[in-house]
């Protein structure tokens, strides 16, 4: 049988090892070999040492090999291949080597029964994997061989398998318990998956639990094609709202208004009339389509089946369009501030902007091959400052402002590398140079985020606005800044604590107006309505904010809900209410800071990493502890003392049980008695085995195993188990006396040595 | 699960079957008395003990299995080697309970009418008359049994099972109290007729005696210089009527619940176990009870406890399963092992 496994393992890997051969290179089969050279060396001398494991638990260092060379193909990809050699395999070629390995590890147990059919089932996938390849003739040769080989090995292990003796007895039930086990496994898994789906489908339940069958967003440069989620969905041919957020759709030709006319700039091919016409960026030739399908408008996420892309014309159905109400899509953390428009100037009761842009030119600068918009300075790149990715696709955004999020340093959108299809408005937000953003227009962004504790430390200058002083109003908001900033230090604790005054003593009403004849909006709203919209809590924190001397604004835009995520689709749709005012800070007035004070709006955070999160738990831990300081101590010294006394605890209430139990009859009194000792037996470690009966447990535990004490205690415990209504062997005063001196009795019974009562069976005991 | 610690009967099989003598007394080591339990029969009981301990010097763990195979109404198997006294054993007992003793050297020219009798015509009368075989008897020691022909062992088969034998259509009860003793040889094989399962079925219990130890020799050498070389005559210590009343009387202790529930859990342990071809069947059950109930009489009490199931086991089992002893040995004891004994269970049954 071990050479049959042999045999059979190693012609499924020959057979892997001739299928793999065509798809990799000289260089990457070299390696794979090496690989499969060490595994077989180790193996093979695995084998020769565990050539008579036959039966029983296998040894740790075997299990241990065989996990190893499972795991090896992956440490060799991602710690020696990728980053030393430049090399690299899918990750279905990797889970087959590792299926190669573990087979041959596996075949070093081959001695084994259950080992040696664990092997031939890995070859037998590793057979399988291998005839999925492109065949060869000598792949012919080698699956002949092992199919030859697997059903000797079959023939082999039914012949050992044979028990040359008749069936002593059949029986035919329904297996009860296997039943009963695989019911509650099935409601396990019911509960698990209604727990986790709740109402979503099976495509978003299951997405991803195959590895390597893509929908994660992974992104893999060695995957095969369709595996991972590749470089980017199927292009469209024509029509450029065809499909989902692709960058490549953008680049079509179509009867809207597109930010790309490859025709007009390149070709001298009639172009389509369209009434309105704008800016657009030339292409290369290479970009142009060639299909000339009409194609249906999809404005909703999510992929569709590419029924379009095999060119049968009869069988391309009228595809519907999928309107969506969205004014755009984000992809990314949210929840975040898409800023519009920018405010500075406050006279109480209107906003508006006053000044130039302040800000530097726009320009494009190159990250790789792919062009980028500079749009802002940014911080110096620390480990406190986070970079934030994410894109938005425009939907029905109808205007030329683009939507960036707060402390964006650079936005792009695909093939545009030209800085003046963008403009700087006059309140610096960036615009494109067109009348509006075309639709289904994918634009990514690059913001950045400050860590908590850098942000507290960062200097905040020092600002002073003019239109401030407003008579005796403004006396009041001086006041009372003063009072929410108090001894606060300079910086972001005062900016937080001011956001933190607004938020609590405020209440959302998005219906509230203020007055026609209020002179000053904040005011009214700080100190007499103490409720209203969004946009009075952003003013009173501003006004707030730069009477406490820091640069502030207004800013108003779109506010990404987290809510509105979708997990299907992995977007989170913005709607025309998700219009939002909030203010703005900035330490040096080149970078502006959200601060949120609207209640229910919260502000995008760095990631939190694993450690950070356990900081904050443990921090979280430790404030509360502080708080209930002596209660804790308390609990935590009774638990020590508890688990450093269990065994005393445990004997302590198991006598007072005992103690409880002992006012019954005679049997109860032994019984209970019996248990006792059996409780403090378990105690000891020492527990009857349950095939022992009890006598002679008593016999062997019981020091004085041959005192009278302890043989009456035995006959007692005897005539309590299995006497039924026999006469009791003794009476009723000596039964309770021997029970009273076992109940004693710890390790050495010292109490029996010194009994001097008759505890012979007297004759005529009472009958209980 | 191996039993750790083998019960004396266990240690009594294992010196026996390695051919060694039994040091000690291991069953006084209990200490527990025999005279305990005030049954009126306990002086009979002594006096028959004493008769077969001086009968066989040293060996009181085989005496009690003996005695409680007696009182189970069971017959004896007793396999050992030539001259370390089965013959003495036997004759002993049969000396001890009184009635008729029969005794048959199994040989292989021996027929079954050699055992159970045969028509003769008599030329006086005329007629056929009935000559009565040894089976007749209320002891019957078939000495070398596995020396006969399997025809020959077959005739036993009825009367040690239903205690009648049947010859030309005709039915003859045997003695209520008719007590088969067997012994046979296991090292001399050649031209013996191994024991079919159906025919050791029938035996309760199979016992090897072995060799006495360093002190019973001694003894027995010098209490023979004192006869002068003369058999101690054994004395009848019983009579075949207080044998009955006693063996009805020991089919009454009692035994719980729990304890049967024990004795079904161990026999269908003894099915499932993949080494047992044969698991023990309803009638090896039923001796199993018997004998527990004996050795629990034996021991004063009036009621079975597992500890009494567990020492007849061996004896009772090492019967019905095939095998080397010592793999036999091994087997009861996993056997044992497997099952657990009822305690807090049955506990729970008894408690008001």
């Amino acid at each position: 049988m071990t050479a049959l496994t042999w045999i059979t393992v190693l012609l499924s890997i020959a057979m892997f090892q001739v299928a793999i051969w065509p798809e990799q290179t000289v260089f990457e089969n070299a390696v794979s070999l090496i690989e499969l050279l060490a595994v077989a060396i180790v193996t093979a001398i695995s084998g020769w040492r565990w050539r008579n494991v036959a039966t029983g638990l296998l040894p740790a260092t075997c299990v241990a090999m065989v996990i190893v060379c499972g795991v090896l193909p992956f440490a060799v990809e991602y710690f020696l291949k990728r980053p030393f050699l430049g090399i690299g395999s899918t990750g279905e070629l990797q889970g087959a080597q590792a299926l190669r390995n573990i087979a041959l590890a596996l075949s070093a147990c081959a001695a084994h029964r259950q080992m040696s059919a664990l092997a031939v089932l890995a070859s037998m996938f590793l057979a399988l994997f291998a005839c999925l390849m492109p065949v060869t003739p000598l792949q012919y040769l080698l699956l002949a061989a092992y199919s030859l080989a697997a059903t000797c090995w079959l023939v082999a292990r039914h012949w050992e398998g044979i028990n040359a003796q008749m069936p002593r007895h059949t029986r035919r039930t329904l297996p009860k318990r296997a039943a009963a086990t695989m019911l509650a496994a099935v409601a396990v898994l019911c509960c698990v998956s209604w727990f986790f789906a709740r109402g979503a489908g099976a495509t978003l339940v299951l997405r991803g639990i195959m590895p390597s069958s893509g929908g994660q967003g992974d992104y893999d440069p060695f995957a095969r094609r369709g595996v991972f989620d590749g470089e980017q969905l199927v292009s469209a041919k024509e029509n450029a709202f065809s499909f989902g957020p692709v960058d490549s759709e953008i680049f079509l030709d179509s009867e809207e208004p597109s930010l790309f006319d490859m025709f007009q700039d390149m070709y001298d091919e009639p172009v389509k009339k369209n009434k309105r016409s704008e800016r657009a960026i030339a292409l290369p030739f290479r970009q142009m389509p060639t299909a000339e399908t009409k194609l249906a408008t999809q404005e909703q996420s999510g992929r569709e089946f590419e029924a379009i892309r095999v060119g049968r014309p009869k069988t391309v159905p009228q595809l519907r369009d999928l309107p969506a109400k969205h004014v755009c899509e984000v992809i990314g953390r949210t929840p975040l501030h898409l800023r519009t428009h920018l405010y500075n100037g406050w006279d109480g009761r209107t906003w508006c902007w006053r000044g130039d842009a302040g800000e530097s030119p726009l320009r494009m600068e190159s990250d790789g091959n792919v062009p980028w918009l500079k749009v802002g300075s940014g911080y110096a790149l620390s480990k406190t400052v986070v970079t934030e990715p994410h894109s938005l696709r425009c939907l029905r955004y109808d205007g030329a402002i683009v939507p960036t999020p707060v402390g964006t340093t650079k936005l792009r959108i695909a093939d545009v590398d030209r800085a003046d299809m963008f403009r700087r408005e006059p309140d610096s937000c960036v615009a494109m140079d067109r009348q509006r953003i075309p639709r289904m227009t994918v634009l990514h962004f690059e913001s950045q985020l400050v860590r908590l504790p850098a942000l507290q430390a960062m200097p905040f200058a020092v600002a002073s606005y003019v239109d401030l002083d407003r008579g005796e109003d403004g006396t009041k908001l001086n006041a009372l800044t003063e009072r929410i900033v108090g001894d606060l230090p300079r910086g972001w604790r005062q900016i937080a604590a001011i956001s933190q005054h607004v938020r609590e003593h405020h209440s959302l009403n998005m219906a509230t107006r203020v007055p026609a004849d209020c002179d000053d909006a904040v005011e009214w709203f700080l100190f007499e309505a103490k409720a209203g919209p969004d946009y009075l809590f952003a003013s009173a924190t501003v006004e707030l904010l730069r009477r406490a001397g820091y640069h502030a604004r207004l800013a108003s835009g779109f506010y990404v809900q987290p809510a509105r995520y979708d997990e299907r689709t992995r977007v989170t749709p913005v709607l025309a209410e998700d219009v939002h005012f909030w203010a703005e800070v900035s330490p040096d007035d080149h970078n502006w800071l959200v601060v949120e004070s609207t209640p229910g709006y919260a502000t995008l955070e760095p990631p939190v990493g694993i450690l950070e999160h356990l900081g904050r738990t443990l921090a979280a831990c430790g404030s509360w502890a502080r708080l209930h300081a002596v209660t804790l101590a308390t609990a935590i010294l009774l638990l020590l003392a508890s688990v450093w006394q269990r065994r005393r605890l445990a004997y302590f209430g198991g006598w007072l049980w005992w103690w409880a139990g002992c006012r019954g009859s005679v049997r109860r009194h032994t019984l209970n008695t019996l248990w006792l000792l059996d409780q403090r037996s378990h105690l000891s470690r020492r527990r009857r085995r349950g095939h022992e009966p009890v006598e002679r447990w008593l016999r062997r535990e019981l020091p004085g195993n041959s005192s009278r004490p302890t043989a009456s205690f035995c006959r007692l415990c005897q005539w309590a188990l299995y006497g039924a209504d026999r006469t009791c062997p003794l009476s009723m005063e000596q039964a309770r006396h021997v029970c009273w001196q076992m109940r004693s009795a710890e390790k050495p019974f010292i109490s029996m040595w010194r009994s001097t009562i008759d505890l012979r069976p007297r004759e005529g005991a009472e009958t209980l | 699960m191996m039993v750790s610690e083998p019960i004396a009967t266990e240690a009594a099989f294992a010196n026996a079957h390695r051919g060694a003598a039994i040091g000690g007394d291991s069953y006084r080591q209990t200490g527990e008395s025999h005279a305990g339990g005030g049954c009126e029969f306990q002086p009979v009981l002594d006096t028959l003990r004493t008769a077969l301990n001086a009968a066989l010097r040293g060996k009181q763990e085989v005496t009690e299995l003996v005695l409680a195979c007696l009182l189970a109404r069971g017959h004896l198997l007793l396999e050992d080697l030539p001259g370390l006294g089965k013959t003495t054993l036997a004759k002993a007992l049969a000396t001890a309970v009184g009635g008729v003793f029969a005794r048959v050297q199994c040989t292989p020219d021996l027929l079954p009418t050699d055992i159970t009798g045969f028509q003769v015509f008599n030329q006086k009368t005329r007629e056929f008359e009935f000559m009565a075989g040894p089976v007749f008897s209320d002891v019957l020691l078939a000495d070398e049994i596995n020396r006969a022909t399997p025809r020959t062992q077959s005739a036993l088969f009825e009367a040690m099972a239903e205690r009648q034998v049947t010859i030309d259509r005709e039915t003859h009860k045997l003695s209520d109290t008719f007590f088969v003793i067997a012994t046979q040889n296991p090292v001399d094989s050649h031209g013996a007729y191994p024991l079919p399962e159906a025919q050791l079925d029938r035996f309760s219990m199979r016992l090897s005696i072995g060799y006495p130890d360093r002190s019973s020799e001694l003894a027995m050498l010098a209490g023979d210089i004192q006869n002068a070389g003369a058999t101690a005559a054994a004395q009848t210590v019983i009579t075949q009527q207080q044998l009955r009343r006693l063996q009805a009387h020991v089919a009454q202790v009692h035994v719980a619940d729990a304890v049967r529930e024990y004795l079904v859990d161990l026999a269908e342990a003894t099915r499932r176990h993949a080494d047992v071809p044969l698991g023990l069947s309803p009638r090896g059950l039923l001796f199993w009870q018997r004998l527990s109930q004996a050795r629990a009489h034996l021991r004063g009490r009036d009621f079975v406890t597992p500890d009494d199931v567990q020492d007849v086991a061996i004896p009772m089992l090492d019967v019905r399963l095939s095998g080397e002893p010592e793999a036999r040995l091994q087997l009861i004891r996993a056997i044992i092992g497997m099952v657990s004994v009822p305690v807090f269970t049955a506990a729970k049954r008894t408690t008001p």
